[in-house]
């Protein structure tokens, strides 16, 4: 399936896409073009799974999105705003507000506790103290974690740890959320269970997901699926 | 693990992060390098002292000596007969200047000289290194006659110099006149007529020819006299300057025609150890043996070392911290090397390698940086002392240690010193390592390979329990009394308390972070990461907190002491303008005080007599002040301390220096017996014989007197101790008919505006209506000069320990660089997730100076307040017993608050270098690993 025809039916309804992504390149100087020409397009609610090998630019793709890169050519717009010609800190606000992040290693502040972490991104975006971790606890809470809440990272199991890290990733509401293998540091049982506690709260909110992943089993239920290989774009059936 | 192995691992590491490395090594070498230029240059330049009073008191068991300075000549036959001695010489040594040289700076150039008279016979026996080099004679048919005078060495060499250049007329015209003066004068025809009467004995003390390229003309106890230069003497005397005549020709120039100042003494049976208490008691005996005092040969030379310990002891110890601030350093360190190792450590320990070689080879890399330090510590110390001994001769500020001749040299003292402080700097590595090691210790293969970092063990709490105790153990320390004059319970308490103070510190943080604002992503994160890693928090600013109070400590106690030493010389120089007797001329006789008395313009003027008076051979003598003043109301003249008690009915009353009490327990209200100064028996010619004091005395004049102290008072110009004693009670009780004055004080009438001339003008005619005469025998001083000049040595005094508190801020700066860049390091992960999260770069830079801005101004905060406390043990503890003063503490809290901020900038500086080359670095890589 061609990578616009996933959200053509969301488009046809004259909603912005929250990711659009028009004739992209990236080449370091004095190395080969990582990737070039990609058009990408994700409408809200809209979720796609991107895989590859390593080494192929998946990393990078998903730091021009978050505007944590440049791109050598061409434009990103999440939700209607251009990431690729703002100024560094307008791309940190953008991100902020749009953009939920999920890592394969968790990556939650360790001097933090669970519901702490979790009320990073509101308190990023300037909520009090108070209403950010109240938000945490509500999203920790739907997610199970409720008795551990106050616990450290380092307290937490791997699977409780992704937890924490997926109720960060939306407890600012968030238009977009950039996954990367959220389950590949996980036993398959974990792994089950953490992915239906991811798509169950996806279900509940309008946002889009962009998965990072080897499993071919994770790209079942994806609304759309790309393969990144020799510096192209090739649209797969999820 | 085999070694080659190990060697590669620890080497590669550390050349993988040797820019921070590098900065352990210079904090280590820095610290090792103070401390071991401070000790070697005391080292040598009391090496020289010993050398030198070696080379002059020769084979000598003991020596004979006066309380009261100089002894009767004729206890030296009882001596010299006596069955246990096999040998004795006489010496009589004067101080001496030299006039009318042609350097135009003869004063400088011939400063510190001293005459000493010795029997060449005897002399050969007991000093040999007294006599002349006779394979260098000059005139070898007049070797030792009474005109003839041998120098030291160094000495010779400078006069021969200036001789020559006073020959070829280089002489300014003050010099030529004076010597002119000075040697066809009035003194001249009076001894020339003295030699005839005396039976025309080789003119003993008469000058020689004018023309006489060797010429010297001298002047001791207001004589002058003249002197060829026969030559150097046999063996070096190490940097002391010294002129060596004939005793007879010299008693004889001087007046002092009975006295000798010693008797060296050679036992017939050294071992014995009856000898000298034997002799003491059966010289005693004799009216004639009053105030003896037998001396060894290495009593003067302890005596020095004793003297100068303290000042020595509190530099060592402002190195020791110094270096000890490097400690901080090293474990920061060790911490990011054992962070950034971790992957490297868990495999080793997957494949098999324990703990334990983990451990040791972590101990490795700490040892390399503190060998790497202590090694370059060791090059820079001794070309830093090698620097220092030259330009100061070993004096580092004290003015008590003073040699020219001191070196370094290369021998096997220097090796175990260097060898000491190198082991000192390898030792705060191996200390800085302890910390980082132990807790690899306990962080398993899994859990590293996890990438887990070894997590502190101690919380806020239970450290801050240490720090109460270490809190009592100091307080505990300071009630112990001095050892060996030295402050050590004070010492231990600085110590303790410094370490109490960085212990409390991760409680200090979580209580300050438990108030600190939550508004704001940024001031939260502070807060929480504030809360939750105090530990490490504090332990980044340790070295900063160490070296701040120290310096705070210190400038607190400079301060104080600045302001105690200016409100004390307010005190002490009542008067507007201030004579002193030059050395080597009389003291003031009655018609000269009343001379100058009797001068215009003057609202007051008052003399003084200051003598010396030794009450314990192993300590220099003390002073004793004859001044007038009013009893019952001495607090009005002298900076007293405490309570003043009424005069004694029966006794004549004294005021001691703080340093009496501690040193001699003269305590208020004690009655206490002062041996007279200066009595030697049986002349017969007071009148004629200078200084007077040194004779005069005759069967009715008493060896020692019972005073009364009734109050202690500060005197911040001698530690040795002195004594004040008012002039009527001290002549009706010593049995002298007058005062002779070695100082006199002018107190000038108030200027008329408009009627009088300046005050400037007013002392400028005061001291052009003295007498020329006696105004050549002065040294002329207004208070404000004496001021000026008290403030600048007070100065001098304390430069090396302003470098020493440079030394350790530089250290603690370093110590906040370097922790900052090792943690900073390790949180570039905790960055890359917020910057992912929706962090600007710019954002993350003012996190991170947030963050430093803040535990820097709590570091400088605390730091301060450890500082006052410390200040307040090196105030009321230490300096009390090491230099026997007191004084109030008087912060100067604007140079202070000028010297923190300048800290916390200097701190923000290099925080914001470490974050920008931080921010250089492609900080996302830290979570790309998944991707």
């Amino acid at each position: 399936m061609h990578p616009r025809q996933g959200g053509h039916q969301i488009l046809e309804r004259g909603l912005i896409p929250v990711l659009r992504i028009c004739g992209l390149a990236k080449h370091y100087p004095g190395a080969a073009p990582l990737f070039g020409n990609i058009d990408l397009q994700l409408q809200p609610g809209a979720k796609a799974a991107l895989i590859g090998p390593s080494g192929c630019g998946k990393s990078t793709l998903l730091h021009l999105i978050a505007g944590l890169d440049e791109a050598s050519h061409g434009s990103i717009e999440v939700c209607g705003h251009r990431m690729d010609s703002r100024a560094e800190a307008e791309r940190a606000r953008l991100r902020a507000r749009h953009i939920g992040f999920v890592f394969q290693a968790f990556h939650l502040l360790p001097h933090l506790t669970a519901v702490q972490n979790a009320a990073l991104p509101p308190l990023l975006l300037g909520s009090s103290e108070a209403l950010a971790l109240e938000e945490a606890s509500a999203v920790i809470a739907e997610l199970g974690l409720t008795s551990r809440e106050h616990a450290l990272p380092s307290e937490l199991s791997g699977g409780e740890q992704q937890r924490v890290a997926i109720a960060r990733a939306l407890v600012h509401r968030p238009d977009l959320i950039l996954a990367d293998e959220p389950t590949g540091n996980l036993d398959p049982d974990s792994a089950d269970q953490v992915m239906h506690l991811f798509n169950e709260a996806l279900r509940r909110r309008p946002c889009a997901l962009l998965l990072v992943t080897h499993d071919r089993d994770r790209i079942r239920g994806m609304d759309l699926c790309w393969k990144l290989q020799h510096g192209r774009l090739v649209s797969l059936a999820p | 693990m085999p070694w080659p192995v190990a060697w590669r691992l620890c080497f590669e590491s550390l050349r993988a992060y040797r820019a921070r490395q590098a900065l352990a090594v210079l904090a280590i070498a820095l610290g090792v390098a103070m401390g071991l230029a401070i000790e070697i240059v005391n080292r040598s330049a009391l090496e020289e002292f010993r050398r030198a009073l070696a080379s002059i008191n020769g084979n000598a068991d003991a020596s004979l000596r006066s309380a009261s300075g100089h002894l009767d000549a004729r206890i030296f036959a009882k001596v010299a007969n006596d069955p246990r001695v096999r040998e004795a010489a006489p010496i009589l040594h004067l101080p001496v200047t030299i006039t009318g040289l042609a350097t135009g700076r003869a004063g400088d150039a011939t400063a510190s000289i001293e005459i000493w008279g010795i029997d060449l016979f005897r002399a050969a026996q007991v000093n040999p290194g007294l006599l002349p080099d006779f394979a260098a004679l000059e005139r070898p048919d007049r070797w030792f006659g009474g005109d003839v005078v041998y120098a030291s060495a160094g000495l010779a060499l400078r006069l021969q110099t200036m001789l020559a250049a006073t020959q070829a007329g280089g002489g300014s015209q003050e010099d030529r006149a004076s010597r002119e003066d000075r040697a066809s004068g009035e003194d001249r025809a009076s001894r020339e007529d003295r030699a005839s009467q005396e039976g025309g004995v080789a003119l003993r003390g008469a000058l020689p020819p004018e023309s006489d390229p060797r010429a010297l003309a001298l002047r001791t106890l207001g004589r002058s006299f003249g002197m060829t230069l026969g030559g150097s003497l046999a063996q070096a005397t190490a940097g002391r300057d010294l002129l060596v005549t004939d005793i007879a020709s010299l008693q004889e120039a001087s007046g002092l025609h009975h006295a000798v100042s010693r008797i060296d003494i050679r036992w017939k049976e050294p071992e014995r150890s009856g000898n000298g208490a034997e002799l003491l008691a059966e010289l005693a005996q004799d009216r004639q043996a009053t105030s003896l005092l037998l001396v060894r040969p290495d009593d003067e030379a302890e005596r020095m070392s004793n003297l100068s310990r303290a000042y020595r002891v509190n530099l060592g110890i402002l190195a020791l911290v110094a270096l000890l601030t490097g400690v901080f350093i090293v474990q920061s360190n060790m911490q990011l090397l054992a962070s950034r190792q971790l992957p490297s450590l868990a495999i080793l320990g997957v494949l098999g390698a324990s703990r334990h070689q983990i451990q040791a080879l972590m101990r490795l890399q700490a040892l390399a940086l503190g060998l790497t330090g202590a090694l370059l510590g060791a090059v820079l110390g001794i070309a830093l002392a090698w620097i220092l001994l030259a330009r100061t001769g070993g004096d580092l500020g004290s003015g008590l240690i003073r040699s020219s001749g001191a070196s370094v040299r290369a021998d096997a003292s220097l090796l175990f010193t260097a060898l000491f402080h190198g082991a000192l700097g390898v030792g705060v590595a191996w200390l800085g390592a302890l910390g980082p090691v132990r807790a690899m210790g306990r962080l398993s293969p899994i859990a590293a390979l996890k990438g887990a970092l070894p997590a502190p063990r101690a919380s806020a709490a239970s450290l801050a329990w240490l720090a109460a105790a270490l809190l009592g153990m100091g307080a505990a320390g300071l009630v112990v009394a001095p050892l060996g004059h030295l402050p050590i319970g004070a010492y231990a308490a600085l110590a303790l308390w410094l370490c109490a103070g960085l212990l409390a510190m991760p409680l200090l943080i979580q209580r300050l972070a438990q108030g600190w604002s939550r508004r704001g992503a940024l001031n939260w994160l502070t807060r929480q990461r504030a809360l939750a890693a105090p530990l490490s928090l504090s332990f980044s600013m340790t070295g900063i907190v160490a070296s701040v109070s120290l310096c705070v400590a210190v400038t607190l106690m400079i301060g104080s002491f600045r302001d105690a030493v200016s409100a004390w010389l307010d005190h002490v120089l009542p008067a507007d303008v201030y004579a002193r007797v030059l050395k080597g001329e009389t003291p003031m006789d009655q018609a000269t005080q009343q001379s100058l008395a009797a001068l215009p313009g003057l609202r007051r003027t008052e003399f003084q007599q200051v003598l010396e008076v030794t009450l314990a051979t192993d300590r220099p003598p003390v002073l004793l002040i004859v001044r007038e003043l009013d009893p019952a109301t001495a607090q009005s003249r002298l900076p007293v301390t405490g309570a003043l008690l009424p005069p004694h009915p029966e006794m004549p009353s004294v005021w001691v220096s703080e340093a009496m009490v501690d040193l001699y327990g003269w305590a208020i209200g004690s009655a206490q017996q002062l041996p007279l100064p200066g009595v030697v028996a049986g002349d017969s010619t007071p009148q004629q014989l200078p200084p007077p004091d040194v004779v005069g005395a005759d069967s009715t004049t008493p060896a020692s007197i019972r005073v009364f102290v009734a109050g202690v008072w500060r005197d911040y110009a001698r530690q040795s101790g002195s004594i004040v004693i008012e002039r009527r009670q001290w002549l009706a009780s010593s049995g002298r008919a007058q005062l002779f004055a070695t100082d006199v004080g002018w107190t000038l009438e108030p200027a008329r505006q408009g009627v009088d001339a300046s005050p400037e003008q007013q002392v400028s005619k005061l001291v052009n209506a003295i007498d020329p005469a006696i105004a050549s025998t002065l040294e002329i001083r207004t208070a404000q000069d004496i001021r000026q000049l008290s403030m600048r040595i007070f100065d001098r005094s304390f430069t090396v320990t302003y470098a020493l508190q440079a030394v350790a801020l530089l250290i603690g700066l370093l110590g906040v660089t370097g922790t900052l860049a090792s943690q900073s390091t390790t949180r570039l992960r905790e960055f890359a997730v917020l910057r992912h999260l929706g962090l600007s770069r710019m954002a993350c830079v003012r996190l991170l100076l947030l963050e430093t801005g803040v535990v820097l101004a709590v570091a400088l905060g605390w730091g301060m307040l450890l500082g006052l406390a410390l200040a307040w043990i090196l105030i009321d503890w230490v300096n009390p017993q090491s230099f026997h003063w007191s004084m109030d503490m008087k912060p100067p809290g604007g140079a202070i608050a000028l010297g923190l901020v300048a800290v916390w900038i200097a701190g923000m500086l290099s925080g914001a270098l470490v974050i920008r080359t931080l921010m250089q670095q492609p900080m996302l890589r830290n979570v790309k690993e998944d991707w």
